[in-house]
């Protein structure tokens, strides 16, 4: 296996509009943006997710499979992002590695 | 009248009518064919012959033979025509999407979706989806854009990735011409 894996905590901005589909077990439509000194990273990751999909205004924990070992760096414990799709629609939190 | 002179005159009226219907008939070819060709960004245009590499001159039956050949309907030389070819890996639903329609569209909930400029990044992210144990199997599918879509397009450059586009929403989709599958990516 390659990338990285996490537990994050990801909470959805509300009123974005945004498809519960996007935020569903199995997506791979979510682009996760970390702040670093330079300015940010991109990261895309496959979302796993137990139990329903995450609406806009609802918070969840969920996995997150990195498949670019390039993001090995910035996914860290405790390392915060916001979570892209044709817009930002939520932040979050990297919990844990697995 | 003479039965020969009405004979004469009922075989020019068939002649006549013959005629007008062979007019309808390439109008409306020559309709088409402007359309695919002067009016690449019209979503009638991404929809026509899609399977194929070929270009609309340059496809039998077609009253314009060769781009290079000003008819009126092949303006452009092929490559202008051309525009850029993207490229972008699809799981097994959008592919059968892809052989089903000729072109993309967006799937549930999306807004829009993400091409490289290399089918070499293309076939890279494949691999990493392998090698991460996401989805699959994945194809290696492509389209060509014109100028005035790639000037609407929105630069990413995800780490592992490279530079890549995102296209958003149905209509910048529908724009996507010439849009070919080049086969699974081991």
């Amino acid at each position: 296996m390659s990338g990285v894996v996490a537990r994050a905590e990801l909470s959805l901005d509300a009123g974005t509009g945004l498809s519960p589909a996007v935020v569903s077990d199995g997506s791979r439509s979510v682009l996760f943006k970390f702040a670093t000194s330079d300015g940010e990273v991109q990261a895309g990751a496959a979302i796993e997710i137990d139990g329903s999909p995450l609406e806009p205004g609802q918070s969840g924990t969920v996995t997150l499979r990195f498949w670019a070992d390039a993001a090995t760096p910035f996914v860290v414990p405790g390392a915060e992002f916001v979570a892209w799709h044709s817009r930002d629609i939520g932040r979050g939190r990297i919990l844990s590695l697995i | 009248m003479p039965r020969r002179l009405l004979l004469l005159l009922a075989a020019l009226a068939v002649l006549a009518l013959t005629s007008l219907a062979g007019i309808a008939t390439a109008a409306s070819t020559s309709s088409g064919a402007q359309n695919r060709v002067g009016a690449l960004q019209t979503p009638d245009a991404s929809r026509v012959g899609l399977r194929t590499s070929e270009s609309p001159c340059t496809h039998p039956g077609l009253l314009a033979r060769s781009a290079e050949v000003a008819s009126g309907f092949c303006v452009a030389a092929e490559g202008e025509a051309a525009g850029t070819r993207l490229y972008r890996i699809a799981g097994p639903n959008e592919t059968a999407d892809i052989e089903d329609t000729g072109g993309y569209r967006l799937g549930r909930g999306q807004e829009g979706k993400n091409f490289y400029p290399t089918q070499e990044q293309a076939v890279n992210l494949a691999q990493m989806y392998n090698d991460a144990g996401i989805g699959g199997p994945y194809s290696l599918t492509s389209g060509v854009f014109s100028p005035d879509l790639m000037d609407t397009l929105e630069p990413f450059n995800p780490v592992g990735e490279g530079p890549s586009y995102f296209a958003r929403g149905q209509d910048s989709l529908d724009q996507i011409f010439d849009v070919q599958i080049h086969g699974p990516v081991p």
